[in-house]
C-alpha cells in the first residue's frame, strides 16, 4: 500500500448508538488521520445510520482505520475510497428576478431563430 | 405477571444469574448501592467476592475468566470505582479476556453536572471495551445484560461495560429474560473461506520447512485436541507466544518452546529459515517479530485469526484465513497430507544445544551463588509436575516463569502479555483458584509488582483462597534495571528498590510465608509451600543482578540474540 498522504472517503454504515462518533473520531485520532468533513445521515432501514468522513492519510492507515471501525460491534459495514474516485451529482437552484428570467428567454429565442435562419439560408 | 414486577437492581441480579454467572469481583459504593442491598437475597446463587481495591476486582475477573473460560462478572460504584477498573478493562481488550463490568452512576437527571462520583465512564472506555452501553432505564436491564455476555464471550472475546444509572437500579420492570443470540452488526465467527484454506494446504503440502506460531487464539477456541493433530498430521513443529502457552504441552515432541523477545532460541531463529509460516490465533506482537522488515521474509505466511482486523495488520500474508482455530485447523488438517519432516526438526537441536549450555544450564543448575529466578521456577514445575496453573506478574518473574514452567493441560498460563500491567499478577491468581479451586495456583512475582496490589492479601485472608505465592527477591525493579544495565550504560534510575519484611505482612494477615535464601533449603520450602490447600508465601532472595536471558534487543531482527552481557548467537552457524 502507498506510503503517500492522500485524500479518502470512509463510509461507514452503523447502527445509531449514543457515543459511537466519539468512538469513530478517536479511531482516526489516534493514527493521526484529522477529520475534513463528516455527514450523518440516517437510512432506509430503521435504526442504520450512514456516515461519510473525509480524511487525508496514508493508505495503510485509513486501511487499518476502516478495519478497526469495522471491529465495532455496532458497525455494519465500513470501506473507502481515494477522493479521486469519488463522483459526486450535484443540483442547484438560482433565485432570479423575473425580469432577468424574460431576458434570458428572450435572448436565447432571438438566439434559436438567427441560427435557424443562418442554417436555412 | 404482578410477580415478575421487580426494581432494575434485582434484574440485573437476575439477569446474571441466567447468564449463569456464578462469582462477581466486587466493592461497594453509593451508586451502586441498590444493586449490592438486592444482592443480599441472591448469595446463594451469586458469590461475591470482597476485593481491597476496584483494580484487584478486574485482575481477580480476568484470572477467573482465564482459568475457566468463563465470563468474568465486576461490580463497582461510580466515579473512583469505575475509574479503578479501567486498567484492567485495557489489559482485557488487548489480551482478548471475556468480562462484564457492570458500573453504577449517578441518577439521570444529575448526568453532564458534574455531580458528586460522576464519571464519564462511557465516554472513557468506548476505545478499549468490545461495548458499552449507559442503562438509564430498568426496561432496557435485560436486553443490556444479555447483550453484553453474548459480545464478551462470543467471537473474539473481550471487556464490555454497562454504565447503570441510580433510576436504572430502582425504578420497576415487569421482567423477562430473553437471552441474545443475534447482532445484526455482528458476525463472531466470521465463515473461513474455502478457497483460502484450499490454497493453505496446497502451500503446506509443498512445504520443506514448515512452521507453526500459535497464541492464546487457540485456548480461546478450544482448539489444543485440533492443534496437536494438525502439527502431527503435518509433522510440524510449532512456538507459542507469551499467551499461548500451556496450549499445547510442553512435552509434545514438536513444541519447540516460546517465541519472541525472552523465547527460544530455536523458534526465533527458524522462523526466519522456515518456507512456510503458520500463525494461528496470535498477532505478531512486536515482543514475537522483532523488527518487522526483518521477519520471516523468505516464507510464504498463512495467518489464521478470527478477527479481521488483524489479518494483515503487521506482516503481510500470502493466504489471510478469517474464522475460529477451531473450526479452521479442523479443515486444514483434513486437507494436508501426512507428512515426515525429520530433518527440519532435527535442525532445532543445534540451536537448543546451545542454548542450554549458555543459558538454561547456567540459570536452572547453577553450582554456586546466590539462589537463580530460573531455578525457582524449575523447582516448582518439578513439584507439581506440570500440573499446575502458572499465574505471573511482570517483568522478569513473568518471562522466567513463561520459559521453564511445564504445562500439561490448557488455561495453565494467566499472564498480563499485551499491557504488560504490573500489578496484575496477585488479583489474577486470587480469581484463577476461585475459578479453578481443584487446581494449585502457583502466582509468581516480583518484589516491585506485589507491592502494586498487596492489599490483595486482605482478599486471600477473607476468602481463604489457597493461592501459593512466590516472591522473586531481588531488592529491583528487574526488568527495567535489565534495561538500563544493557542498553542505558549501567545508569541506574530509580530501579533500587527497598522491601518490606513479608513475612510479618504476611503475619499480619494470618497468611503462612517463609523465607528462602539457600539454594539447599529451596527444594524442601517449595514442598511445604505445596504440602496443602491453604495460601502461602515465600519470599526467595534470589541473586539481585540476574537478567532474563536470552533477548532480542528492542529494534533488532528477531535472530539478533544476546545470549548474555557479552556473547550473541551466531546466526548460521
Amino acid at each position: 500500500m502507498e506510503n503517500e498522504c492522500k485524500r479518502y472517503s470512509v463510509i461507514i454504515y452503523t447502527e445509531n448508538q449514543i457515543g459511537l462518533l466519539s468512538q469513530f473520531s478517536n479511531i482516526f485520532t489516534r493514527r493521526g488521520l484529522s477529520i475534513w468533513s463528516l455527514l450523518a445521515l440516517p437510512t432506509d432501514i430503521p435504526g442504520i445510520h450512514y456516515l461519510t468522513i473525509v480524511t487525508d492519510g496514508p493508505e495503510k492507515s485509513i486501511h487499518n482505520a476502516v478495519l478497526h471501525l469495522e471491529d465495532k460491534i455496532d458497525v455494519v459495514k465500513a470501506f473507502y475510497y481515494p477522493g479521486d474516485l469519488i463522483a459526486a451529482p450535484d443540483e442547484s437552484i438560482y433565485k432570479l428576478s423575473e425580469e432577468k428570467v424574460r431576458d434570458f428567454i428572450h435572448e436565447r429565442t432571438v438566439e434559436k431563430k438567427n441560427y435557424l435562419n443562418n442554417r436555412n439560408k | 405477571m404482578e410477580n415478575n414486577r421487580i426494581n432494575g437492581s434485582e434484574a440485573l441480579l437476575k439477569c446474571l444469574v441466567d447468564e449463569g454467572a456464578d462469582t462477581i469481583f466486587g466493592y461497594p459504593g453509593g451508586q451502586i448501592m441498590p444493586v449490592y442491598d438486592k444482592l443480599v437475597d441472591y448469595s446463594d446463587k451469586l458469590r461475591h467476592i470482597l476485593v481491597r481495591h476496584e483494580q484487584g476486582a478486574i485482575h481477580a475477573a480476568q484470572g477467573y475468566a482465564r482459568a475457566t473460560g468463563k465470563t468474568g462478572v465486576v461490580l463497582v460504584t461510580s466515579g473512583p470505582g469505575a475509574t479503578n477498573v479501567i486498567t484492567g478493562i485495557m489489559d482485557a481488550k488487548v489480551d482478548s479476556t471475556p468480562i462484564v463490568v457492570i458500573a453504577g452512576q449517578v441518577s439521570n437527571s444529575a448526568l453532564g453536572t458534574d455531580a458528586f462520583q460522576e464519571a464519564d465512564l462511557i465516554g472513557m472506555t468506548g476505545t478499549i471495551t468490545k461495548w458499552n452501553y449507559q442503562v438509564r432505564d430498568a426496561k432496557d436491564m435485560a436486553w443490556a445484560v444479555s447483550r453484553a455476555f453474548y459480545i464478551a464471550r462470543n467471537g473474539r472475546p473481550g471487556p464490555v461495560v454497562l454504565d447503570v444509572t441510580k433510576d436504572a437500579q430502582l425504578s420497576m420492570v415487569d421482567f423477562e429474560f430473553k437471552k441474545c443470540g443475534f447482532i445484526r452488526s455482528y458476525i463472531p465467527y466470521p465463515k473461513p473461506s474455502e478457497e483460502a484454506i484450499a490454497k493453505a494446504a496446497m502451500l503446506l503440502n509443498e512445504a520443506e520447512r514448515p512452521f507453526v506460531v500459535f497464541g492464546q487464539g487457540i485456548t480461546l477456541s478450544g482448539a489444543e485436541k485440533e492443534l496437536k493433530e494438525f502439527l502431527h498430521k503435518g509433522d510440524i513443529p510449532a512456538g507459542s507466544t507469551l499467551l499461548g502457552l500451556s496450549a499445547l504441552p510442553t512435552d509434545d515432541p514438536l513444541f519447540a518452546g516460546m517465541i519472541g523477545m525472552h523465547g527460544y532460541i530455536a523458534p526465533n531463529i527458524k522462523t526466519n529459515e522456515c518456507d512456510v509460516l503458520v500463525a494461528v490465533g496470535m498477532r505478531f506482537d512486536d515482543r514475537v517479530t522483532g523488527t518487522v522488515q526483518s521477519y520471516a521474509r523468505q516464507a510464504k505466511i498463512i495467518h489464521i485469526d478470527i478477527d479481521p482486523c488483524e489479518v494483515g495488520k503487521i506482516i503481510p500474508v500470502d493466504v489471510g484465513i478469517i474464522g475460529d482455530a477451531k473450526a479452521v485447523l479442523r479443515e486444514l488438517t483434513a486437507k494436508i497430507a501426512r507428512h515426515d519432516h525429520k530433518e527440519w526438526i532435527a535442525s532445532f537441536e543445534n540451536c537448543l544445544e546451545v542454548e542450554k549450555e549458555k543459558v538454561i544450564y547456567p540459570e536452572v543448575h547453577p553450582k554456586e551463588g546466590w539462589i537463580k529466578m530460573g531455578e525457582v521456577v524449575d523447582a516448582v514445575a518439578e513439584a507439581t509436575k506440570g500440573n499446575a496453573v502458572v499465574v505471573t506478574d511482570v517483568g522478569q518473574n513473568q518471562m522466567i516463569a513463561a520459559r521453564y514452567s511445564k504445562f500439561t493441560g490448557g488455561r495453565s498460563f494467566i499472564s498480563s502479555g499485551g499491557l504488560g500491567t504490573m500489578g496484575f499478577g496477585l488479583p489474577a491468581a486470587i480469581g484463577a483458584k476461585i475459578g479453578a479451586a481443584e487446581k494449585t495456583v502457583c502466582l509468581f512475582v516480583g518484589d516491585g509488582g506485589i507491592q502494586m496490589t498487596i492489599e490483595e492479601l486482605g482478599t486471600i485472608m477473607q476468602e481463604k483462597t489457597g493461592v501459593k505465592i512466590f516472591i522473586l527477591n531481588n531488592n529491583w525493579l528487574g526488568n527495567v534495571r535489565q534495561w538500563q544495565e544493557l542498553f542505558f550504560n549501567k545508569r541506574y534510575s530509580q530501579t533500587r528498590m527497598q522491601n518490606p519484611d513479608y513475612g510479618a505482612i504476611a503475619s499480619a494477615y494470618g497468611i503462612r510465608c517463609a523465607i528462602v535464601e539457600k539454594r539447599e533449603d529451596l527444594a524442601g520450602a517449595v514442598e511445604e509451600m505445596l504440602s496443602d490447600d491453604a495460601p502461602a508465601i515465600l519470599d526467595i532472595h534470589v541473586e539481585e543482578e540476574d537478567n532474563v536471558m536470552p533477548m532480542v534487543a528492542p529494534g533488532k531482527p528477531i535472530t539478533n540474540i544476546m545470549l548474555n552481557g557479552k556473547e550473541i548467537y551466531e546466526y548460521g552457524k
